[in-house]
């Protein structure tokens, strides 16, 4: 006949085997994750913390193939308040409106040439005659008075 | 001000604003149980203050600093309110006993790696600038319209953002927009570091939901198995949504299953409050809310008219986002789940089921991405419906089931094809399911040990 307390830490040993089996089974998952993590992780580090701030805030650019100097030009020749549109049939038009309406923000992107201030031209021909600013190569901006 | 200090205030402020939402629905009726709540204080404040924001960008507005401060104010007011006016007693404290050495053991180690994971984060996207498409295309430029053009739906609602994916709703960028007002300016890693705050508010809300019932060696591995996980701490750093929903969602199913274990009602008021920011943070989150609501009624014997009243009150949060696609007419490119009504576009598209669910299950058991958290997850589920602890067992794996199979629903029913759509989208969407089980696995282990206790000491005590 078992005395009671020993009776008594062989009912908590079932308990904790379940707690350690499962412990040790989500440790193991997590020190697995981990190995594989932080390797990641540590490769994003090292490159971006060898980057300054300005070429941090580039990176986009590079991923999407984009020129910087060409998107820095583009920035400045569109106001705050300025409502733009980009009028391109080029392969990359879906790319240059996504980023256009990401970067240029607070100015507003529109969908026709009639409600916009700003008209970027990206790889197009602007209309003949039209006072279009050559931001780079192929890429001209032209302002439009709407009153 | 600099961007990590920005976010840094914000999400004091935010912290400060939890801590008035946990007092307001009771989850404390005394100064010391509400420190003891606090870990939860961070995600409570995200998710109140996030559906507040959401909500009035909905109507053009942005919330910005003053509005915050305001939501604080009022919140801790009442929250003030309400603990001085209580005269319930606070919830019974699980007798603290001092772990043994292989309990010790396992709570240090998980410990020390999730203080090496998370500081290794922080370190990490302290620096990283937003680069993924989703992450500056979707988020960063919603975001960005919040802060500096008060939600103006010439942006948000414009049929010239229409493929930045506008239909996805506004929780997430109204809560960036705060830090972006803050700054007074814009770099994008305010996006990546705020993400950063929300999964750190998301681990410590788990923690802050089980840890007075769930012994630390059976609570901290599986936080620690959650912020290891490749997917959460790279997919938080792309800015994407994906695994702010996910904590959002398994603050709810922790929450709930409270609830179900407790019965105590402020937590099911806790788990209203994040399931209702979840529909807000993600098209998917509505989904999850779901699967967490429907096996929640299913086994709420006897209270399932509360459950009934929590989903109406998860209703009532995401309507105004409903209205605002409505009114701006927003489709929804690659999935739309009313789609599920209409026989004529479901059917031919049946076929399609085998290869989905294949694609759904692959990705949610990638060990490479999730650890080994789904097979755990189950497992621990499947062991508390065998020993007894049916409720909760049912609910963890009619949550995991119904939300892996809402998932694979999504891609059913999408025009796109299914396996490019798996490929590129299948392992941020399965997180949700994943951390709601991996959330609820330490409570399945906890009752489970607790009734294998019982039972030996039962069987010891008629010997």
């Amino acid at each position: 006949v078992q005395r009671p307390t020993r009776r008594r830490w062989a009912a908590l040993r079932t308990g904790d085997a379940l707690v350690v089996v499962a412990a040790a089974a989500a440790l193991a998952s997590a020190l697995w994750s981990a190995s594989l993590g932080l390797e990641r992780m540590n490769v994003a580090r090292t490159y971006y913390a060898s980057l300054e701030q300005a070429e941090r805030e580039a990176e986009i650019e590079l991923a999407l193939g984009f020129d910087h100097r060409l998107w820095s030009e583009i920035r400045r020749a569109v106001r705050d308040d300025d409502r733009f549109v980009v009028v391109s049939d080029a392969f990359e038009q879906h790319e240059v409106r996504n980023y256009a309406a990401y970067s240029l923000l607070p100015a507003i992107q529109v969908s026709s040439v009639e409600d916009a201030t700003v008209v970027i031209y990206w790889a197009n021909e602007p209309p003949v005659g039209s006072p279009c600013v050559e931001l780079g190569r192929n890429v001209c901006a032209e302002r439009r008075d709407r009153s | 001000m600099n961007g990590t200090v920005a976010v840094a205030a914000v999400v004091g402020l935010i912290t400060a604003c939890g801590l008035g939402v946990l007092a307001l629905l009771g989850a404390a009726s005394a100064s010391r149980e509400l420190l003891r709540m606090s870990p939860v204080a961070p995600l409570a404040g995200m998710a109140w203050v996030g559906i507040a924001a959401a909500t009035a960008a909905t109507a053009g507005i942005g919330l910005g600093l003053t509005g915050l401060m305001l939501v604080t104010v009022v919140t801790c007011a009442g929250g003030a309110t309400r603990l001085a006016r209580s005269t319930g007693v606070p919830a019974a404290r699980a007798q603290r006993r001092s772990g043994r050495w292989f309990e010790r053991g396992f709570a240090g180690a998980s410990l020390a790696l999730l203080v090496v994971v998370c500081g290794f984060a922080l370190v990490t996207y302290g620096v990283k600038p937003l680069v993924e498409y989703d992450g500056w295309a979707m988020w960063g430029m919603k975001a960005k319209a919040i802060a500096w053009l008060d939600a103006d739906p010439a942006v948000l609602a414009s049929a010239a953002y229409e493929r930045l994916h506008i239909e996805y709703p506004l929780l997430l960028p109204a809560l960036h927009a705060l830090p972006i007002d803050a700054a007074e300016s814009f770099t994008s890693n305010i996006v990546v570091v705020n993400c950063i705050a929300f999964g750190l508010g998301g681990l410590l809300a788990i923690w802050g939901i089980l840890r007075d019932r769930v012994r630390p060696a059976a609570l901290l591995p599986f936080v620690a198995a959650i912020a290891a996980m490749p997917a959460f701490f790279i997919q938080l750093g792309s800015g994407y949504a994906d695994v702010p929903v996910a904590m959002l969602v398994a603050a709810g199913v922790g929450a709930a299953a409270r609830w179900l274990a407790d019965g105590r009602g402020s937590w099911l008021a806790l788990a209203t409050l994040f399931l209702g920011a979840s529909t807000l943070t993600k098209n998917e989150g509505l989904l999850f809310a779901v699967a967490v609501l429907v096996p929640l009624i299913a086994v709420a014997e006897g209270r399932r008219r509360v459950v009934a009243l929590s989903a109406g009150v998860v209703a009532l949060v995401y309507a105004p986002w409903r209205a605002y696609i409505a009114a701006y007419d927003l489709g929804s490119p690659a999935y739309d789940l009313s789609s599920s009504f209409d026989p004529r576009w479901v059917a031919p598209r049946l076929t399609r089921v085998p290869e989905a669910v294949w694609g759904v299950v692959e990705k949610a058991f990638d060990p490479r991405e999730l650890g080994f958290l789904l097979t755990l997850g189950l497992a621990f589920a499947a062991l508390a419906l065998l020993l007894g602890h049916r409720r909760l067992g049912a609910f963890a794996l009619g949550f995991g089931i119904l939300s892996l199979a809402g998932i694979s629903w999504i891609y059913v029913i999408s025009p796109l094809e299914v396996s490019s759509f798996v490929s590129s989208s299948g392992s941020r969407v399965v997180v949700s399911a994943i951390v709601g089980l991996a959330t609820l696995s330490p409570l399945l282990v906890e009752e489970s040990a607790r009734t294998l206790d019982a039972r030996a000491k039962s069987r010891a005590d008629t010997r």
